[in-house]
Formats: structure tokens, sequence, C-alpha cells
């Protein structure tokens, strides 16, 4: 029962994400910016923290924390987008993406999905995704294994 | 199996978080340590846990790091 107000909160998350998502799918008719980001993040991890599931919160999170983590370790400091000088991938002539060859440039998410080739914006997107889902699906397994834990089911 | 190098890193990613969360919960929380047979010792325990944990995600995030450059090698800068 101590669940109940984190269910809706949760809820509320959800069902915000599924309109945000409606507007916000390949091609974006909205831009959500630093207030629509900051706002969803920090909704996400307070209804970790409160639901007791951080690291569960974290592994569904993976492709995002990678991105971030690749930008930090890369970049070793925080900056603005703007104050980074070389950009990590560079537009084609045929208006594909492609991953810049600048050993300074920071690596990012969508540079290493550019690694093997030029993309189209949309072909990175379903890539995204289908990372998104894989790394889900590793937050799924990981609440079977602690449940199987608790329950006696697994003994370690 | 363009993707193949991207699953892989999550994987191992996911599967470094589940080892170190495993020696935090079950290694290094029971963890207790008897040297004055007082209250201090409860106090000494949380420090050595503390620091162990707080060793093991800098151990997790160098580790993290290195897989980084290894995979931003092989395949980035390869390609």
């Amino acid at each position: 029962m101590k669940n109940i107000p984190n269910l809706f909160t949760l809820l509320n998350l959800f069902f915000g994400c599924i309109a945000i998502f409606h507007y916000h799918k390949f091609p974006s008719k909205i831009f959500l910016g630093d207030s629509g980001t900051l706002l969803l993040g920090s909704m996400y991890a307070a209804i970790s923290v409160a639901g007791n599931s951080e690291i569960i919160g974290v592994i569904a999170l993976l492709p995002a924390v990678m991105n971030s983590f690749l930008f930090l370790s890369s970049v070793k400091k925080i900056v603005e987008h703007r104050q980074v000088k070389t950009r990590p991938v560079t537009i084609c002539d045929d208006y594909r993406l492609m991953a810049s060859k600048e050993i300074r440039a920071p690596a990012t998410l969508v540079r290493l999905i550019l690694a093997k080739g030029p993309l189209s914006e949309k072909e990175i997107v379903n890539r995204i995704l289908i990372l998104g889902t894989f790394s889900s699906l590793l937050a799924f397994i990981s609440i079977v294994i602690q449940y199987s834990i608790m329950k006696g089911i697994i003994s370690l | 199996m363009r993707m193949f190098g991207l699953f892989a890193l999550i994987f191992i990613m996911w599967s470094m978080i589940m080892i170190v969360s495993y020696f935090l919960i079950f290694i290094i929380g029971p963890f207790h340590i008897t040297l004055f047979n007082n209250s201090t010792d409860g106090l000494v325990s949380s420090v050595i846990k503390a620091s162990l944990a707080i060793g093991l995600v800098v151990v997790l995030i160098l580790l993290l790091g290195i897989l980084k450059t290894r995979y931003l090698r092989k395949t980035l800068l390869k390609n």
C-alpha cells in the first residue's frame, strides 16, 4: 500500500510521456528543451528513489546514461554544448549524418551509432529506440533477478 | 549486425553494474568489524563500508572509461 502514491505519480509520467511521444516522434513537431527534459528526468529519478529501485532505473536508461558518460569522459569537464568546438557528427551532401573523424571530437551515443557509416536521422532515431528497448529488457531481467533473490527462489 | 557492438557494450555495462550491486549488497552490506567491543565498532564498520563502496564505484567508472576508449578505437577510428 505504501507504493500507491508512487504508482499514481508513475501513471502521470507514463501518460505524459505517451502524449510527448505522439508529438515528438520523428519528424518531431515539438522541442522539449531544458525545461521539458529536466522535468522528465527529475520526475523519473524521484520515482526511482521513492520506489527503492534506483539501480533498475539506471539500467532502464542505460543509453542515456551511456551518452552522458561518453560525453563527460571524452570532454573531461561539464560544458555547454555550444562551448564544444569540434562537433561529434557532420552532415553529408545527401543530408545524412556522419561520425566525425576528429580524435578530439566528443564521443556521444549518436557518434557511436554512426561509427560504421552515415545514416539518415530516421534511421538513427530507430536505432536509439532499439537500444532503449534492449536496456528496458535488461531492466526487466534485473527486476526478475531481484524478485527471485527476495523470495528465496535464487540463493546467493 | 551493425548494432552488435553497441548491444555488447550495453550488455557489458549491465553485467558490471549487476556485479558491483551484488558486491555492495551481499558482501559489503553485512560486513561488520569488531575492534573495541563498544559503540565505536559500528562507526568504524560504517566508515570502512562507505570507503569500499566509493572505491568500487570509482573502479566501475574507470573500467567503463577503459571499455569506452577501446570500443571507440576499435570501431570509430578504424572505419
